[in-house]
């Protein structure tokens, strides 16, 4: 292996990573590292490469250690956590090698003492339902989506809602007519049909963007037992304003791309 | 069955996805959507997944899928096919690297290529394989490591000008 030969493998090396056990770098490593004081005379060590390859590590470590310290917003762990809202426990399964005499006795003895830790490690109380539901909805606005259908006719929109089994019988805030409607979308809460109507408000909207106001109308009987507002309840959640409020057994939640007086202009 | 409860997988993971979605969005708030995202996802379809020790690969692949679909949304993303090295390799960034912060490391990182970012973000964020970034970002080993030559030289070059406006500055 050439000097140049060993650039170009090391060029991918990390040092303090598992690079150092990857035998892709074995060789090049071993010709890169400086040759002892006392076999010098003996060659087959380049100190360019050797310079060279300090260089590398040196550049790598400092743009590393760059990137690591990205700070992480304080309570993204505990939002995260709280949010959840479905199976916390992921089982996976060790082996599907079949146990049998007995080795019977001991799996039975093991499931007991699982079923006995899987209960006393039972995780906290689930998110308030509504709380994950709105930011649930929030990120279906911000994050990737298309619109099932483009219109700006409700007639054709409220059938197709209809047609999907989403809440199609709703009533649309009072001064939404401000706003632009450009289609809508069946999205999904606790396996239930979600209503997505969306809006165009008029403002300039952030490139690549379609809509900046959404309409989230969900069915009270996946939030059974949560305290819902019958008025406006406004919150921000990420960069996103929401209104939330029921009425009629459906609750509402509408979210803009603005502040809170962009949300107040289209409600009572 | 081998339990693995949400909480210690949020608790391995969401400070490197963060920091993984921070360096593609360079946003803070589409990061932490797209963290929560990852692990609602998680939280939902996790079951699929036989082996555990895919944990890390199919949450940083859910993130960097989330984020190609959005930015896919934002523009339609320039598709680039790479299938030899550069024949400028090898490629080592400069020492003066050293002297810069994270601030400037994240926008270099967002001025090289696109199709370059997810492999360099990868390489310096996260103790990842080289087969587990190929896995992430559903592309070959091969074709993972022509994009990191590319993006490491991209990135040596605004490095480099960083650095020398840096040494202006202070003289």
């Amino acid at each position: 292996m050439t000097s140049e030969e060993a650039k170009k493998i090391l060029s991918f090396y990390r040092p303090g990573t598992a690079d150092a056990e990857d035998p892709t770098f074995a060789e090049a490593l071993a010709l890169a590292q400086p040759a002892p004081a006392n076999a010098r005379w003996l060659g087959g060590h380049d100190p360019d490469l050797t310079k060279w390859f300090e260089e590398h590590c040196a550049s790598y470590t400092a743009v590393q250690a760059r990137f690591a310290q990205i700070p992480v917003p304080a309570g993204l762990k505990e939002q995260i956590l709280a949010e959840r809202n479905v199976s916390n426990v992921v089982r996976l399964p060790l082996s599907r090698k079949r146990f049998t005499g007995p080795l019977l006795a001991l799996a039975a003895a093991v499931a007991v003492l699982l079923c006995a830790l899987t209960f006393a490690m039972r995780p906290a109380p689930g998110p308030d339902p509504l709380t994950a539901c709105r930011n649930q909805m929030v990120r279906l606005a911000l994050m990737p989506y298309f619109m099932d259908r483009e219109t700006a006719d409700q007639d054709q929109i409220r059938s197709y809602l209809a047609q999907r089994s989403a809440p199609a019988n709703y009533v649309l805030p009072a001064h939404i007519g401000a706003a632009q409607i450009v289609g809508c979308g069946v999205k999904s809460w606790e396996n239930t049909p979600v209503s997505m109507i969306c809006f165009r408000s008029g403002q300039p909207l952030k490139n690549g963007d379609q809509t900046d106001l959404w309409l989230f109308v969900v069915d009270n009987s996946t939030l059974a037992g949560v305290s819902l507002p019958t008025s406006p309840a406004y919150m921000k959640v990420s960069r996103a304003m929401t209104a939330t409020w029921s009425a009629h057994n459906r609750t509402y939640i509408l979210v803009g791309d603005g502040d809170k007086s962009f949300l107040e202009q289209y409600l009572d | 069955m081998v339990a693995q409860s949400f909480e210690s997988v949020v608790a391995s993971y969401y400070e490197p996805l963060y920091r993984f979605a921070f360096s593609l969005s360079r946003s803070e708030a589409d990061a932490c959507d797209l963290t929560q995202q990852t692990f609602y996802v998680w939280a939902t379809k996790s079951h699929q997944l036989l082996d555990v020790s895919k944990t890390k690969t199919w949450l940083f692949t859910t993130l960097h899928r989330a984020f190609l679909q959005k930015r896919r949304r934002d523009c339609r993303f320039p598709h680039h096919e790479l299938s030899e090295m550069d024949a400028d390799l090898p490629f080592t960034l400069p020492v003066v690297a050293v002297g810069l912060d994270a601030a400037q490391a994240l926008e270099a990182l967002s001025s090289i290529d696109e199709v370059y970012q997810g492999p360099v973000a990868l390489f310096y964020l996260e103790d990842c394989s080289y087969k587990e970034i190929a896995d992430i970002l559903d592309v070959p080993m091969g074709t993972v490591k022509s994009r990191l030559a590319r993006g490491l030289a991209q990135l040596k070059k605004l490095l480099t000008t960083a650095a020398r406006g840096t040494e202006g500055s202070d003289a």
